[in-house]
């Protein structure tokens, strides 16, 4: 009769125990960035410290992922690709993979540091540096970096389309400051893409763009007027060429360089 | 008659022949093990993998192939060698019948380097048949054309015996544990923990002190011990210069140079330490 008491009792004691154990690994699971991408000097010793094999095997696991997963899987599958260039920057997969989806979900950063470490690390290869353009031209709207980055492309391109990838360039150099047609691009843009997060972005950068618009018309009408440039853009203001002074939607300052209204980050 | 065949010729005799010998004998005691041939089944299953896996690139799957091939090739020389450590050297430690090996009148450092010559010659052999292998499934395993093809030139031939010289500095370090240790699984084990840290030493230090994203715990705590550790064992990571083969990319002779030189250096001392420990050892 004791024996089964103490049977029932150490019944009870293992599921206490494996009750309260459970406990425990519910409360830990808030942190499951841990068992997908590992801290890299932990992730380098489980694949016996070889580089090519861990980055390799990164990258299929990003494969596994959801296509249309939502903000958290896709936090985790930025991380995934990032580690997979911080392990072999000249894995061909990772960047085009990258190219094709990260932007376009709001992963935008680190797409472009996956494709600057491409381009560093494949120095013959044209294609990390012409995709980075092309994000910085329709995701930033930045046609400067966009030239020059198209141009460098161009630099390295020995194949066919090296002159596609320059006539590019030339145009972006020579459109580059011209605010009007970056804001009819990025309304072009606005129009076919429904991704409320982009849209998000797009509302600040077409704010932004008007505002040079209005500044660029006004700089051409005070040199109408007076027969030199504006120095700052109070001097604008002072001829009532502008109601005040434009507030800029993601915090930057307007200034006028060597004539022309710009903005400083 | 006799006092000249044994001051002479008999000295002459065991040098030449014993090696050859010991040289023979180690081979055929290497591949009659069992450990040998699960390890190559395995190698050959492992490149099979290799080959499923560049179905997974889109881009590159030649390239992938051979990167597969090349990690899993170089975890299972690895474990070869050290098994053949085991079976050639620490075993007869262990077992005490390495004192009728030494009872020859020859120096005890020949013993200890005839060792190491025919496990080093066993595995060129391995590495050669798993060079042969992948070359075959890398021209034969994929149809799809890259836009930026693999070096199967010399860049290959290179990859591999950089490779190989890596494994023969874990060797060297596995004979100066041997040579401590009493238990002949010792080797076996600090060997290929010695092989994992010397891998990952070098571009954890690298990521750690040159990648503005990394973890600045890590940055704090990691770094400052591994500086210290890259003193005493080697950046394995240096000699995987699979990235000539695998991207193409130029080969910088005096890179390669440097590593070769260290990469012997390391070895010869690795040894002259375990031949000292070896001739100060008693076997009773």
């Amino acid at each position: 009769m004791s024996r089964t008491y103490a049977f029932l009792g150490m019944v009870l004691l293992f599921m206490y125990g494996a009750f309260t154990a459970t406990q425990g690994l519910q409360r830990q699971q808030t942190d499951e960035a841990v068992g997908l991408v590992l801290p890299l000097p932990v992730d380098l010793s489980l694949h016996a410290g070889d580089r090519f094999l861990a980055a390799n095997l990164n990258y299929f696991k990003t494969l596994v992922f959801p296509p249309e997963g939502d903000s958290y899987s896709l936090g985790y599958r930025a991380l995934l690709h990032q580690r997979v260039t911080d392990l072999n920057p000249q894995h061909e997969d990772n960047f085009f993979i990258v190219t094709s989806s990260l932007p376009w979900e709001g992963e935008l950063a680190t797409a472009q540091s996956v494709l600057t470490a491409a381009t560093e690390s494949r120095p013959w290869d044209a294609m990390p540096a012409f995709f980075q353009g092309l994000n910085e031209l329709y995701f930033n709207l930045n046609v400067v970096e966009a030239g020059r980055l198209i141009e460098h492309a161009a630099a390295v391109e020995t194949g066919g389309n090296k002159a596609y990838f320059q006539r590019l360039a030339s145009f972006l150099n020579d459109k580059a400051g011209d605010a009007q047609i970056a804001l009819a691009y990025v309304n072009l843009i606005k129009k076919y893409i429904h991704s409320p997060l982009v849209q998000v972005r797009l509302k600040s950068r077409i704010k932004r763009l008007e505002n040079l618009v209005l500044l660029q018309n006004a700089a051409k009408q005070f040199y109408q007027l007076k027969g030199h440039e504006p120095q700052e853009i109070s001097d604008l203001i002072e001829l009532k060429l502008l109601n005040n002074m434009p507030i800029d939607p993601m915090g930057a300052r307007y200034i006028i360089i060597e004539g022309k209204p710009s903005v400083l980050e | 008659m006799i006092s000249y065949y044994y001051s002479f010729n008999h000295r002459f005799f065991l040098s030449i022949f014993v090696p050859i010998v010991m040289l023979i004998s180690n081979i055929k005691i290497a591949l009659r093990a069992n450990i040998t041939k699960i390890l190559l089944v395995l190698g050959i299953l492992i490149l099979f993998s290799a080959w499923l896996a560049s179905g997974l690139s889109g881009r590159q799957p030649t390239t992938v192939l051979l990167d597969f091939g090349f990690s899993g090739a170089r975890i299972i020389l690895c474990m070869m060698l050290l098994a053949w450590l085991q079976e050639l050297f620490a075993k007869p430690i262990e077992k005490k019948y390495i004192s009728q090996a030494l009872a020859q009148p020859l120096p005890r450092y020949r013993y200890l380097l005839g060792t190491y010559f025919s496990i080093s010659i066993l595995l060129l052999f391995a590495v050669t048949v798993f060079a042969l292998l992948l070359i075959l499934a890398a021209s034969f395993g994929t149809s799809y054309e890259q836009v930026w093809p693999v070096n199967l030139g010399w860049q290959y031939i290179l990859t591999w015996l950089y490779m190989y010289i890596s494994l023969l500095i874990v060797l060297a370090f596995g004979f100066v544990i041997a040579c401590l240790s009493t238990t002949a699984y010792l080797s076996i084990f600090i060997g290929f923990c010695f092989y994992i840290i010397g891998h990952t030493i070098g571009p954890v230090i690298s990521y750690l002190s040159l990648v503005e994203t990394a973890d600045e715990t890590q940055r704090n705590t990691i770094l400052p011990l591994l500086n210290i550790v890259k003193f005493i064992i080697p950046d394995l990571n240096m000699l995987d210069v699979r990235q000539w083969a695998l991207y193409n990319e130029n080969v910088s002779v005096l890179l390669a140079v440097k590593m070769l030189t260290q990469a012997v250096l390391y070895i010869a001392v690795s040894l002259w330490l375990a031949i000292a420990l070896f001739n100060r050892r008693e076997f009773s």
